[in-house]
Parts: C-alpha cells; structure tokens; sequence
C-alpha cells in the first residue's frame, strides 16, 4: 500500500529503531529484580515490543513544543483537532505559574458548536502527517517534503569506509516551498568524491586509545559531511562536483518514479499481504501521499534539469 | 501489555470519564468541552465551542503544571518514583523520547 512512497522506508527503518531500543533497554534493565520479573520472564512478563511501539505511538501523536517547557504532553489540551494556518482557531502558552493555557487566537471568531483547533505544525509535509499523527488535511495539495535513501554505488571501494565517516542521514530531501523544488543533504558529497579528487581515509588513534576512522579532502580533515561541501564550495571544480551531485540525484528521482508508476499501473493500492484488511481511511491516504509525492518528485525531475543546464553554462563560463 | 488491558478493560475508559479526570485533577474548562464529532469527517473526539462569545484573553482550558509530561516533570517524578529512578539510572544514554515512554510504560504498567 506504501510502496514507493518515502513512507515506507520511513516506517521500516522507524519499526527497527523501535526494536533496537527496546532491546537496549530490556538489556540494561535485566539485573533490576522486579523489572526481571515483572516485565522480562519468559513466561509471566508482560511487556512485549508491541508496547514499545504503542506508547511511542501515542508519544509522537500527541507531543506538543510547549513555550517554555519544551516538548511535552499536555492531557486534555491535546484533544484539539489540527488545522493549519488561518484555519487555526486556538494557541498554547504557560502562564506565569507555570500551568499550560489554551486560548483563541485574536484573529479568529467562533460560534458556538464550532471545532477549536491547534496546529501540529503548519509547515510539515505530507508524509510527517501520516507518520505522526495518521492523517493528511483535506484540501493538501503538495507532499511539501520527499525523502529519498541514496545508497553509495556498488562498485566503489571506498562506499563502505565514506557510508561509516557520514555524519548525516543517507538521503537527499527534496523540498516544495514556492513552486520550485530543492534539494538539500550533505550525504550525496561524499557519493561523488573519490580517491582522484583528493577523498581519503586513515585509521587514527583517539585520546582513549580508541581506533577511528578518518576522512580527509585534500589532506584536510572531515570532522563533519557537513565540512565536507564547504570545501568543495571553494573548491576549482566545485562546478564538476556540483554537476556529479545533480545528476545522481535525478537518477534517483527517476528511480522512485519508476516505482510509483508501476504500482500505480499494478492497480494503485494493490499488496502482497491483507490488503482487503486494511481500513478505509488510511488506504485513501496511502493513495493520497502517493499522488502528491509523485507530483513531487515529477516537478523535482524538471527543475533538476534546469539546475543541470545551468550548472553546464557556469562551467562553460569558468573554463571547463 | 496494553493489547491485553485495552481488551481486558483495565486500560480502556470510555471518554465520558475525561471530565470526572478533569475535575479530580483541577483542569479548568471555561466555554469548550470535548465532545464527539459526526458526520463526514469521522473525527472521533474534538474540542468544541460552548459559547458565542470565546474571549482570546480567557484561557479556553487551564491544566496545571504538574499535570504535564515534560522533560522537567520526568525528572520531578524520578525523584519520588524509586522504580522510575532505577529504570533511568540503568539506562543512561536513553533520549528524551525513551524517558518519556519509560514513564508512560511505568504508569501503564501500574495500571495492569
């Protein structure tokens, strides 16, 4: 039902983290007596990974940037509904007591039996609604957000060490903000560099007598991916790179178009296990989020097109 | 743990119960209540408006300080809560997200 949409790797690798966690904590917690008994026995502990997953379920669904608190649940104020923008009818503050208030906005008016929303958050694409809170706002008309993975390319003997220096998340996110799609993401740098551009690796020893993993960029240390663009940004070729970047990220678009429109082929919100199981409402999402991703990342192809041209006209003007 | 008391009953309580948890812990409701939604939409719960006239000055919903769950407030609880303490002092690198669902799971776990 998923398939090809940037939610789907989102949830797996979310589902993952989840178990990692739980299994960290079942670890640390195993020598407490009364959480070895009541929790982990085999036969009589009750606390299963499903739990883990429900409570953050019911965390990330419900946890609001309280002013002055910080991320928070408040109980009963998170029964408010979302709306975004104008529609919002209600704010939250602390008052000077600390307790958490709700109160309408000024610029709104409300008649009686009329719905008193907050904002979740009026700037967060398609698929972080879905994830989060399991709903998309009617009348959405662009996913606003894409993440794509990118993997370093098979043949590259230097894919794993750059994949384990990477501070920063294996992907690109494409973003939808004024009609014109961008591209942000410090990982595809160190897909395009390789040893002939001056990309390095040494094993160093750290102040604990630790071995670690050292990249360098022209004998220049990495201490972040981040580091890394900076260089190049300054670099003779940056025009080179830029281009290598742009390119493997079309690429890439273009594969995970390729898969939206065979599912969409397949007969749209066709799986492989229990998908007459599945309710109605998040199947409509499902079906949503894939519209409006592949929207998209249709309108990132085009607009990476244009960023190849002229990044091809500014190397022509520089020399290359 | 929570499949079995939601289908037990020990975790589940109807939302009419939201209002005597509301009064026994002092959260203030001033022109708005929760209320179901029908229709198209399918909602489910909502907050809705009580009055023609909503002043931006009055708060709609008052809940007090020590009702929120906040970095703060897991910290405060730890202090009173021996089994709380133990939990986090034997998992020191856990992210403020695992505090929080250790918290949550305690207090479920109180319930089952």
């Amino acid at each position: 039902m998923l398939r090809g949409t940037s939610l789907a790797p989102a949830i797996a690798a979310k589902m993952k983290s989840l178990e990692r966690e739980f299994d960290s904590l079942r670890q640390q917690t195993a020598s407490i007596p009364w959480c070895a008994e009541y929790w982990w026995d085999e036969d009589r502990g009750i606390l299963s990974p499903d739990d883990w997953k429900q409570v953050d379920a019911m965390y990330r669904s419900r946890a609001l940037e309280f002013p002055g608190i910080g991320d928070s649940m408040v109980p009963c104020l998170d029964m408010a509904n979302h709306a975004s923008g104008e529609l919002t009818a209600a704010r939250y503050e602390t008052s000077s007591d600390g307790d958490a208030l709700l109160l309408l906005r000024h610029e709104v008016q409300l008649q009686q039996g009329g719905e008193v929303t907050i904002t979740y958050g009026d700037d967060k694409g398609a698929c972080e609604m879905i994830f989060s809170y399991g709903f998309l706002e009617d009348g959405i008309s662009d996913a606003r957000d894409v993440f794509l993975d990118l993997a370093m390319a098979e043949d590259d003997p230097l894919g794993r060490a750059k994949h384990a220096v990477a501070s920063c998340a294996p992907g690109v996110r494409l973003s939808n903000r004024s009609g014109r799609v961008t591209w942000e993401g410090d990982y595809i740098w160190l897909i395009c560099l390789n040893e002939e551009d001056g990309l390095q690796f040494r094993v160093v020893q750290t102040i604990d007598g630790d071995r670690q993993l050292e990249a360098l960029f022209k004998d220049k240390p990495l201490e972040s991916t981040a580091r890394l663009k900076e260089y190049l940004q300054v670099d003779l070729l940056w025009e080179v790179y830029r281009l290598r970047a742009v390119s493997i990220i079309q690429d890439r678009v273009e594969q995970q178009l390729k898969v939206l429109y065979s599912v969409a082929d397949g007969g749209g919100d066709c799986d492989e296990v229990g998908d007459s199981q599945v309710r109605q409402r998040p199947r409509e999402f499902a079906m949503r989020l894939r519209d409006l991703e592949t929207r998209l990342l249709e309108q990132a192809y085009e607009d990476l097109e244009g960023e190849v041209c002229m990044v091809c006209i500014s190397a022509d003007i520089t020399g290359f | 743990m929570i499949r079995r008391g939601k289908a037990y009953g020990w975790l589940h309580l109807p939302s009419s119960a939201l209002e005597s948890w509301s009064i026994m812990n002092n959260v203030q409701f001033d022109g708005v209540a929760v209320e179901t939604i029908l229709g198209a939409e399918a909602k489910g719960l909502a907050l809705v408006s009580k009055s023609e006239t909503l002043d931006p000055e009055r708060p709609l919903i008052t809940i007090p300080r020590d009702l929120v769950l906040s970095r703060e407030a897991v910290q405060l609880h730890a202090k009173a809560d021996l089994h709380l303490r133990e939990v986090l002092e034997a998992v020191p690198d856990l992210s403020l997200v695992g505090s929080f669902l250790v918290e949550r799971v305690l207090q479920l776990f109180i319930c089952s």
